[in-house]
Parts: structure tokens; sequence; C-alpha cells
């Protein structure tokens, strides 16, 4: 399973004042709190975190399921590595684990939740959305053999988007992501 | 409070962090904050902050896991202020 999440800085920093009182407490573990205090950018910090949690979320509801929640303090992060712009990590939610693949950029970051640590995937952000989706669905069709007028996206009963060819639903691991001037596709090329 | 009020209370907290203008118009109990007025998710927190901070209640991580709709916003601000 894969979820993804992609976070805008500048969009972010509009949209959420990170330094209001209860803000942090309500969203991360004292752990996590102290990481993004202690951090020397730490809105970088506090973004990163925050799309693990979302990443690992998506893959883990897809997972079983789930009905939508908002919990993100019952998702735990842990950053393993940091390798010039790009940082492993792990989220536990539950006795269940994800590993996350974030890159930073200049003007967004972005992560990838899976289930296992070499998934192989297909991924692309852009700040064109419509040519985005396109691409998404050409990267579909390649992957599953299927023409591409006959690809649809829709959306589930619990808002999960998913893909649908002659009225059935096309069995595929997916995940898109929306944030200020950029989206983000992943599709998991491993069979699920 | 009355179920009037109490919307009308809860649309003013959540209109600064909704993105589609348009889902208000029809603002009622079955609306989703996330699908229908495209709330960002981490803008979910300041609608609890601020819930918390108008009407003086406090709203564990457990209610708000639960706060994806304008009902279930109002059943737990109704239940926080009966336990007061």
């Amino acid at each position: 399973m894969i979820g993804n999440d992609l976070v805008e800085f500048y969009t972010a920093a509009l949209q959420s004042n990170w330094q209001r009182r209860g803000f942090l407490e309500k969203l991360f573990s004292e752990t996590e709190q102290s990481l993004i205090l202690n951090s020397e950018f730490p809105q970088q910090k506090l973004w990163l975190l925050w799309a693990m949690k979302e990443a690992s979320y998506k893959a883990h509801q897809r997972r079983f399921n789930l009905p939508r929640s908002f919990n993100p303090r019952q998702f735990t992060c842990e950053i393993i590595q940091i390798e010039n712009n790009s940082v492993s990590g792990k989220v536990k939610i539950q006795d269940f684990s994800y590993h996350t693949q974030s890159d930073l950029g200049e003007k967004y970051l972005h992560c990838i939740a899976t289930l296992f640590r070499q998934q192989k995937i297909v991924q692309k952000i852009s700040s064109n959305s419509t040519q985005l989706k396109l691409e998404f669905i050409l990267a579909v069709s390649a992957f599953k053999k299927i023409e591409i007028e006959k690809i649809h996206l829709k959306k589930g009963p619990d808002f999960i988007p998913y893909l649908s060819s002659d009225g059935l639903a096309i069995d595929c691991d997916f995940s898109l992501s929306h944030h200020g001037n950029f989206s983000a596709f992943v599709l998991s090329l491993t069979p699920c | 409070m009355s179920d009037k009020e109490l919307l009308e209370r809860l649309k003013n907290i959540v209109t600064p962090y909704v993105q589609n203008k348009e889902g208000l118009e029809n603002f009622d109990e079955n609306t989703d904050f996330l699908n229908d007025l495209k709330i960002n998710s981490a803008n979910l927190v300041d609608v609890v902050l601020d819930v918390e901070d108008a009407f003086d209640i406090e709203i564990d991580n457990n209610s708000m896991a639960d706060m994806l709709r304008v009902l279930d916003a109002k059943k737990i601000i109704q239940l926080k202020l009966a336990g007061k």
C-alpha cells in the first residue's frame, strides 16, 4: 500500500499559524514537538513530520479500508536518515509501521509512505494539475495495459479516489496529493 | 443554545479556512469540512482550536478524530457543553 503528501511552504505559511497555542500539541507527540522546536528550520521540520503522518495515514486507511479519522497524534514519526534533501523515516500506528521517503524541495516537500522499503513506484510532481492527471492516467495505462480512454478516476463513498474501467474498479495502488500550486501522484508498480 | 445558533457560530468559525466558498451557501449538518468546504487537513486543527476558544470547551483527541462533518462537530460541542 502507498500514500503520499505534498506541502507547499508558501501556502502552508499563509494557511497555518503553527505558533498559535495548542497547534503543535494537537498534532504532535512531545518527542516530535521537541524535534520541531529544536530544529534550525522549525517550519520545515513541522511540515516534514506532518507530511510523514499524512502519507502514512493514506496508506494505512487504504490498506484496511478504514473510515476517515483526524488522528495525527496516533501516527508517530521517527527520522532515520537525512541525506542532502532526502529524508528516510518510519511512522508507527498501533502495531503497524510504514517506511517514508521525503524530498525537501525549495518550494515544497513531498513524502511517500510505503509498506515495504523497496517498493517500485512511479511518481510525478507538477504545477499543472490537468497535465499531471493526464500523465497519471498514462502511467496507469502503461502499467495495467488498459486503453487510456477507458480509464476513469472516481471517488468512492469514503471519498477515497479509485480507478475504473468498463464500470469495474481497477486493482491499482496509488495516491494523489495537492497543495497550493502543486499536485503529485504516486503509483505502485508492485502488484497489490 | 438552539441548533440554529450553534450552526451559525460554527459556520463563522470555519469560514476563514474554507477554500470552496460555494460550499458555504448550503452549509448544514451534512456539510463535510474536507470534501464540501475543501478545508485543508492541517487547518482542521485550527477549526478545533477555534471551537475550543469560542465555546470554552476542551476537545480531546478522540473527539477531534471524529470532527469531519458539521453534524459531528455539533454533537461534540453539545456533549462538551452539557458536561460543563
